[in-house]
This record gives C-alpha cells, structure tokens and sequence, in this order.
C-alpha cells in the first residue's frame, strides 16, 4: 500500500525514535533519515527534537495515535488498514502495531462524523489493547496514492519540482479532504481556510512566482535553545543553462559551540557563519516565533480586522526586537548609532529597533478602509516587462481580490484573457469597465511589475543588512514610475506620493512608522 | 411641490437575496416593474451617496447603481443622470478623481453630473416656507427623480434615511444651518439646530418628490458611521427597502433596525407635514415579512464620552445636534487616525457645549464651539500661574548680602494661558477644525495628522489653514 521509500524511510525513523530512551547519548548515534514527504536528509536525533517540540505545539499534545486508511467509495471492506502508534512522547512515533481492519466496522457515511469514529476506536483500542488513543488520522486511499505518487518523484527530480509536487498534495488533500484529523488541529483548519480563500490557484504555482522573484541566495537560519538547535540553510543556485533551483539543508547546531545570550540568541554569529560557509545568518528566538504561529493557526480565516491589527503589532514588534528576538549577520548598518546619528542630520530617522509597532497597523488600517472601503474588489495585475503598458505584449499575471468589511475573503486568479482583446489597451478606463461587467465593480487596479516586487524583496529581506535612506528612496522612486507602479483610480495616499519630493516623502512616513524619541 | 409618480404609493417591498443586483431587481418587480415608474424617452435622475474621495459604504455601492441604471436603459429612459453632493464642500470632480465613475457611468449609458459645477448644472432658486434655496435645474428638469440610498448608522438620526440623501441635492452652503435664536426660546433645551435641520430637510425633499427611493442596507455600516471610523463594522443584511413614498420606505426601514415612529423625529415632522404615509397600517407590505427580519444592529453613541480616547478627556456641557454631530466627527477621527498623535500629545482636554466643566489640566484644551468659548471665557483655566523670575543680579547681590532667601515669598504673576485650541463655529467646520489642531501641535507632535492633512490638502482644502497662528491658535475666518 504504501511506497518502498517511504515505508523504509518510516521504519528507520522509527526505529530510531525507539533507541532514543535507551541510548546514553542519542547525538552520537549519528544517522541519518530523511523528513518524510521531502528530499530533505537530516540527522535522525534532530528530527526526533523536532518532533518532540512542533507536534505538541501544532498538532496534538496527547499521546498514542491511530492512523485509518479507508477507501475513497462506499464499499463493504471500507477500510483498508488500522495502525496503532503508541508514543511516550506525543508526538514521536516511536512502534507501529498493526491492527485488523474490521476492529471497528465503518463506512463512508460515518466519515461525516469524525467524533463517533473516534469514541468507537478509542473505546475498542482500549478494551482489547489497553491504550488509550487521543488522536485518529483518516487517510483515503487516493490520498495515500497521491503520497506514493510523490514518492517516486523525489529520486528523480530537482527540489524545485519536488516542493511544488508537495505543495501540490497538500492542497489537493485538503481540498478533498483526503486526510482528515480528529481532533482537528488548528494548523489543519488554518491552511484548509487558507486554501479556500483561493480560486484556481495552485500553491505551487505560488512558490514558482515566489522563487523567480527572490534573486540567488545562500543562507542560515539558525535557532538554538537548551531544547532545540538547529539551523536551516537556503539555497537558491542560478545557472545561465539550467534552471535553477534551492538546496535546503536541515543542521544540527552543537550548542556546545555557541554561547547564548540571555535572549536565547547566539552570541558569536559570525562563527555561524564561517561554519556553514553562508552569505547571511538570520538569528531568530525559537520560542517567540513558535508563539507567534501558535496564536496565528488559532485564529478564523478570513482574520477579524482586530485581530489582524493584533498580529500586525506582533509581527511589528518582532521585527524590532533586533538583538532579542533576532539577530543577523552581518549587522544591518541602519542598527550602527554612528550611521544613525549622520542620517538624523539629514533630518532621516530610520532607527528600526524604534519602530512604531503599535501605530503603524492602525494608522495603515485606517488609511486603506477610508479610500479603498471596507468591501473593495481590486485587480491585480503583475507585468513582467519593463516597458510602460505592457499588457499588450506579456502574458501578465491577473488576480481578483475580494474584501469584504476589511478583510481579505477571496483570491482569484483570473484566466478570461480575452477581455483584454477587443478594448482600449490603453486605457485602464476600459481594463477596468471590462472586468466589472464581468467580476462586478472593480474598485482599484492595482499593476504592479516584477522588478519592483524584487527591489522590495532585495531592500527588505535579501539585502536588509545593506539597508539605507538611499535603498528605500529607490523603492520609493520606483513606485512614482508608471512602468513599475500604478493604481486607477489613485487613492490620495499614492498621489500624494507622485507629487512630492521621495526624500520629503520619506521623512514624513519614517515620522509615522518610527518613534520620536530615539537616543 | 413636484410630484412624479404613477405607481400606487403605499407599496412598499422588502427583498433579500444573495446579491445587491438581485435584491434590488426583485423589489422593483415586486412593485410592480421598472416601467411603472420610468417611461419611455424620460429624463431620469438618479440621486446617490457621494460623500467623500472614500470607498464603499460612505458612498454608494456601484453594484446597485449599475443594476438601476441598467433597469432605467431597459425602461427606455432617454436620460441617466447620477450625481449628488458631496459633504464638506469637496468637488465632484475630486471624487471622480478618487473613484473614477465618469467613464465608468458612461459606459453604463448614465451620465455623472458634477452638480457644483455651476455652468454644466445651473441653479433654480425655489421659494419654499419663506426660504429661497438654490436647486439645481437638471434635476428640476428631469422626468423622474429616483433615489438610491446606502444605509449607514448616524449620530443624529440613528441612520441615514433616503430623506437624508435628498438633502445633498442641495450644495454644502445652502446645507448650513444658521444659528437664529428666537425669542423666549432655549436654543440648547429646544434643540433648535436639530428642528431647524430637520425642516431644512424637509424642504429640500419637498420641492421634487422621488418616484422611486431605494434604501439599499445590503451591507449595513454599524457601530460608527457613515464614514468609516475605527468603531465602525460592516454587516451583511442582505435587505433591500424600496417603494415610491420615501416617507414609508424610511418608516419600514427604521421599523427594520427595530426603531418606530416615535422615535423618528424627521419622520414626526413628515407626518405632521403630510409629505408621506407614515401610518403603518396604509403600508402595503410586499415580498419579506418585516417581523422575520428585524436586525440587532450596535447604532452609533448617544453620548461623546462613549467614545473613548486614548489621553483625551472630554467634558461636555448642553450641547446642540450640530455640535454633536461634528465633535463626534472629530472624535472619531482622532481615534481612527491619530494613534500615535495622542501617544505623543500625553494628555488633552476637550471642552464641547454651553458651560463645560473645568479641564483636568491647564495643558492642550481644546474648546469646541461657540457655546464652549464663550461660556469659558473667564474661566480659571484661560490663565495660569508663573513664578516671576528674580533679577539676577539682584539675587546675587542678596546672597552677597547674606539675606536669607528663604524668607522671601516667591512671586507669583498670571499669565494668559496659550495651550488652548479655539474652535469656533455653530458647529465647527470638521477640516477647519483639524488644521488648526495640526498648527498648534506641529509635525513632531502630530505626525499622523500631518500627513493625513497634506492627503486632504491634495483636495483643495489648503486655503482654510490661512488664518491659523502657532499657539494659542484660534481659526476665526
């Protein structure tokens, strides 16, 4: 039933996990597995830690779990296999015992009510077997087929194909709800909702735009704590043949090697860096991120508009928490005091530690609801070359979305290429009339070119050590220029940033998004 | 009194559906069809929310606009008019900017009439109950006048009714209510500002009477409104009120949002006036049941201290609607759009209506009104107490002298005090208003608000901050 590979790869996890107790020192095993679903080779002992501390987190703090393979049509041998993994830890998965298919008689009509499963399981389990299991995953055989089918693209393919395949199974597993868990974690239901939100379009068609953006990179993010230490290193490799493609490597980090802050943050990065031999090492605080995403997967989708605040701050606040929840290296020059006080005299105040996290969500907030609205459609329309009004020439990347009291409720993408023909190409006036008769009003189109999105991506993330006045004035001056940027009909915000000078532009907005008092 | 309907006035349907099109088109059919209301080769008008340069819902909602012109077009109207004024003195054509409706309404087969415009939409001046108000001739000479009405909550009438949306048929000027006390009379305990808009209103509405009002709260704005505000929260109601007598449509949809007759001032009036049905009973009700569908709705603050704000306490004394009204403008925008503002401001106090209570501080006091300033002109606040400083030399030569300074009482000398923020106006003018706050705390103090004002400068309001001084800072035109 299930792929050699991946039945191997799963049993010698496994039988890892069962030494771990036993073991004196578990690190010095020194095996390796890979991360079930991906290419990705790690240490045994470190996906074990991994384990221990994200599926708890994420997915179940109980112990002992049933997985149920079960036919995708109503037929008498509904189920096809029931397999009981008893854990010591929740989350590690450490024996697998076969259990017959008929322990509990089910049919596809019962799948609707995913509690009765689960009592008439667990009470069955516990009576013959003396285990109590507190957490059922139903997986439907074309669930599984899809599994297998991904399997046996992993030898054969580049990792670039091999994550948007993945991409692929989860989205489809989800949308046919193939995979199904009682109780339902909040992370299942926060991608299902995600996945929802969109209208024909693919995850993986996502990170394939995402990934042609991001220019080559060779990276660390490191995290360590007494608990957990690893680092994952991302790598996008361009070659002027081939296409490229990322390397992820998942590494232990010795804690013995690193000292740590009192933030839990590692204090010689530098050495992180000579040691895996990277461009840039992202330090970030495991625990305040693994909060962060707990409390984002707890939340409905689409977000409240308050709670959306509430995460904008979070996510704010994080960002200026340099040296306590996140380090880098190198050392962005904006945190230099010396640079700082040379820019405040050009009357420019980019100290980021000083962010105005608790402003800024309102203020933007605010801004977008009193000239977009609260129920706005926008379209959107990603261009590729650099030539103004190109839309006539390229094949531009067109989405519709839809915002209803605020909020974010549907992504769409849209194919009807045809109403481009026959209209004034010239004329945003009549894009926009086009697609209103068909998608109703469209509020704004937005048209937004690929190379501004990579200058934003490079300023503020690739190159965010190498951030200045003059970085951010080039984005600013990109977005004046018709062939980078335009909104029809210009809400005031972006007109005002058309008129005035980008330097007086940005002093005003820096006034806004940093805090006055500063040294 | 222009009348311009043919269809049976005490219909009235209430419709709900899945989409702002359907609904709408299920009430007129409902009614009886588009064509008993337009005929063919009529001029229709159709009257609109257009507010401000803002989106859905402070104005109307296009959907629903699209779907009644495309109703009028099949009705064989000749003409389609849209227009409306927008508050504040803001031009058409700085909406039109914002929204880009022109071309959008021509493709429709409507027309956008920049009613401000004075050579493209002429005024007729109309003698009503010994008032002269200028009405614009394009809709005086239109076949039939059709009003669509996005409904919102409202600090003074609960929500904005069609009779409301009538009223900026005429411009901001001739909107303005004076201030006329009669004699005998308490301003203040009368509410004159609210009876006298309220006949304002109902005069306006009476010069030509809609023959189709559509009050369309398929998404309703609760909580603040009309503008959005950061109380405010949109619902989906999915529910249309149409019919031809804007009386009764107000009436049912008030009845909707669980609110009767008596609690209606404008409607008494209408009553009393006889412009309208406003006897439930006369109503013929058609498609929804009214009792099936009455909606739990939060309305906006009967009080300005509900309005809670971060380091600004208000003191309130008796107080007009058209001080309320605009202090709850002020309020809110404060409170949407300058969080950090008021972070750095640390503390202000806000003096609004007749005799208010002394402020907390002597610091930041914004005084809202005329009846605030000149029922705090002697107050203890307006002065403060400073030590007078000591010669220097003197001191230095007491101390040469060996006089104990100690026994000397320090001086105290009165000072006007200067942290005071004068709003004056019956009500204040809003824009007015934000840019002498934004003169008397800077740029430094007041980032937010300096940008959002250099946002409305783009809309030609510059001019009104001309008079402002730093400190002290009054905007007396």
């Amino acid at each position: 039933m299930y792929n050699e590979d991946f039945r191997k790869n799963w049993f010698n996890i496994l039988k890892f996990n069962s030494k771990v107790s036993i073991v004196e020192n578990p690190r010095k095993l020194d095996e390796k597995v890979r991360i079930p679903l991906t290419p990705i080779q790690i240490d045994a002992f470190l996906l074990y830690n991994l384990f221990a501390v994200l599926y708890p987190r994420f997915i179940s703090k109980q112990q002992n779990i049933l997985d149920i393979i079960v036919s995708d049509f109503d037929i008498d041998n509904f189920v096809f296999g029931v397999y009981l993994y008893k854990t010591n830890k929740p989350g590690v998965h450490e024996t697998v015992e076969i259990l017959p298919n008929d322990l509990v008689g089910i049919k596809q009509e019962n799948l609707g009510d995913m509690n009765e499963i689960f009592n008439k399981f667990q009470s069955s389990i516990l009576k013959d077997h003396n285990v109590k299991v507190n957490s059922i995953r139903i997986i439907k055989k074309r669930g599984l087929d899809l599994i297998n089918s991904h399997y046996g693209k992993i030898s054969n393919s580049t990792n670039y194909d091999i994550f948007r395949s993945f991409l692929d199974l989860m989205q489809i597993s989800i949308n046919s709800n193939l995979i199904a868990m009682y109780p339902e974690p909040y992370i299942l239901k926060f991608l299902r909702n995600n996945i929802n939100l969109l209208e024909d379009i693919k995850l993986s068609s996502i990170f394939a735009f995402i990934e042609d953006l991001i220019p080559s990179f060779n990276i660390l993010v490191a995290t360590a704590s007494n608990q957990l230490s690893f680092g994952v290193n991302l790598e996008k490799i361009e070659s002027k043949t081939l296409k490229s493609d990322i390397k992820v490597k998942i590494l232990p980090i010795e804690r013995e090697d690193y000292e740590l802050n009192s933030y839990g943050l590692l204090t010689d990065i530098k050495n992180a860096q000579q040691t895996f031999m990277v461009d840039n090492v992202f330090n970030i605080n495991l625990n305040g991120i693994l909060k962060f995403l707990s409390e984002l997967f707890e939340n409905e989708i689409p977000f409240d508009k308050e709670i959306l605040r509430l995460l904008f701050q979070k996510f704010l606040y994080g960002i200026r928490g340099y040296d306590l929840h996140w380090s880098m290296y190198p050392k962005p020059k904006t945190f230099s005091t010396l640079i700082r006080f040379l820019m405040k005299l050009l009357g420019i105040d980019l100290n980021l530690k000083k962010l105005s996290h608790w402003a800024i969500p309102d203020y933007i907030f605010g801004l977008f609801d009193t000239f977009v609205g609260l129920n706005a459609k926008i379209l959107l329309i990603i261009t590729t070359s650099k030539k103004n009004n190109d839309i006539n020439n390229q094949t531009p990347i067109t989405l519709l979305l839809e915002i209803e009291n605020g909020s974010l409720t549907k992504v769409k993408y849209i194919t009807e290429k045809e109403l481009f023909s026959g209209i004034d190409q010239e004329s945003l006036d009549s894009i926009r009339f086009a697609y209103s008769e068909r998608f109703g009003f469209i509020t704004n189109i937005l048209i937004i070119n690929k190379n501004l999105i990579k200058s934003i991506l490079n300023t503020f993330i690739f190159k965010f050590h190498k951030i200045s006045m003059f970085s951010i004035l080039k984005v600013l001056k990109m977005l004046r220029k018709p062939q980078f940027f335009q909104i029809y009909p210009e809400i005031p915000p972006y007109s005002l940033l058309k008129r005035k000078n980008s330097f007086f532009f940005l002093k005003d907005l820096l006034k806004i998004v940093i805090d006055k008092h500063n040294f | 009194m222009i009348k311009n309907s043919k269809v049976n006035s005490t219909d009235v349907a209430i419709t709900k559906n899945d989409s702002p099109t359907k609904t709408i088109n299920n009430g007129i059919e409902l009614l009886g069809g588009i064509s008993r209301f337009i005929g063919k080769e009529d001029k229709v008008f159709i009257k609109i929310n257009l507010r401000a340069p803002s989106g859905f819902p402070v104005n109307v909602s296009i959907d629903s606009l699209r779907a009644l012109i495309i109703l009028c077009k099949d009705a064989g109207a000749k003409k389609i008019y849209v227009g409306g004024f927008p508050n504040y003195g803001v031009k058409t054509s700085t909406l039109n900017d914002t929204l880009g409706l022109k071309y959008y309404l021509e493709k429709l087969g409507a027309e956008l009439i920049f009613l401000d415009d004075e050579e493209l939409a002429p005024f007729s001046n109309i003698d009503i109950n010994g008032k002269n108000i200028e009405y614009p001739t394009r809709v005086l000479e239109s076949d039939k006048l059709i009003i669509l009405n996005q409904v919102s909550v409202d600090p003074l009438f609960k929500c904005t009714l069609s009779l409301l949306n009538c009223y900026s048929l005429v411009s901001s000027k001739s909107q303005k209510i004076d201030k006329v006390i009669r004699s005998g009379k308490d301003y203040l305990l009368l509410d004159q500002f609210k009876q006298d808009l309220i006949s304002h209103i109902l005069d306006v509405f009476s010069i030509k009477k809609p023959c189709l009002v559509i009050n369309d709260m398929f998404y309703f704005l609760e909580g603040a409104g009309p503008f959005i505000y950061k109380d405010s929260n949109l619902i989906r109601t999915s529910l249309v009120v149409s019919g031809s007598d804007a009386v009764a449509v107000d009436l049912i949809t008030l009845n909707l949002l669980k609110i009767d007759l008596l609690s209606s001032e404008i409607l008494l009036e209408a009553r009393n006036r006889k412009l309208g049905i406003t006897n439930g009973s006369e109503i013929n009700l058609k498609g929804e049941s009214l009792d099936d569908n009455k909606l739990i709705v939060n309305f906006s603050v009967y009080k300005l201290n509900e309005i809670t704000i971060n380091n600004t306490y208000l003191q309130t004394g008796r107080i007009c609607s058209g001080c309320f009204k605009e202090a709850y403008y002020l309020l809110n925008f404060m409170k949407t759009h300058m969080t950090k503002d008021l972070k750095y401001i640390r503390t202000q106090s806000m003096l609004i209506g007749e005799n208010p209570p002394e402020p907390d501080t002597v610091e930041n006091i914004i005084v809202f009104g005329d009846c605030a300033l000149t029922t705090t002109k002697n107050r203890d606040f307006r002065y403060i107490q400073v030590l007078k400083k000591d010669n220097i030399i003197k001191t230095v030569g007491d101390k040469v002298k060996k006089e104990k300074s100690s026994q000397k009482k320090p001086i105290v000398k009165e000072k006007v005090n200067k942290s005071i923020i004068e709003l004056p106006g019956c009500p204040p003018d809003m824009l007015m208003s934000l840019n002498t706050i934004l003169k008397y705390y800077g740029k430094t103090q007041a980032p937010n608000l300096s940008f959002y004002n250099a946002l409305l400068n783009q809309f030609g309001y510059k001019e009104s901050g001309k008079l402002m001084k730093k400190k002290g800072v009054t905007n007396d035109v």
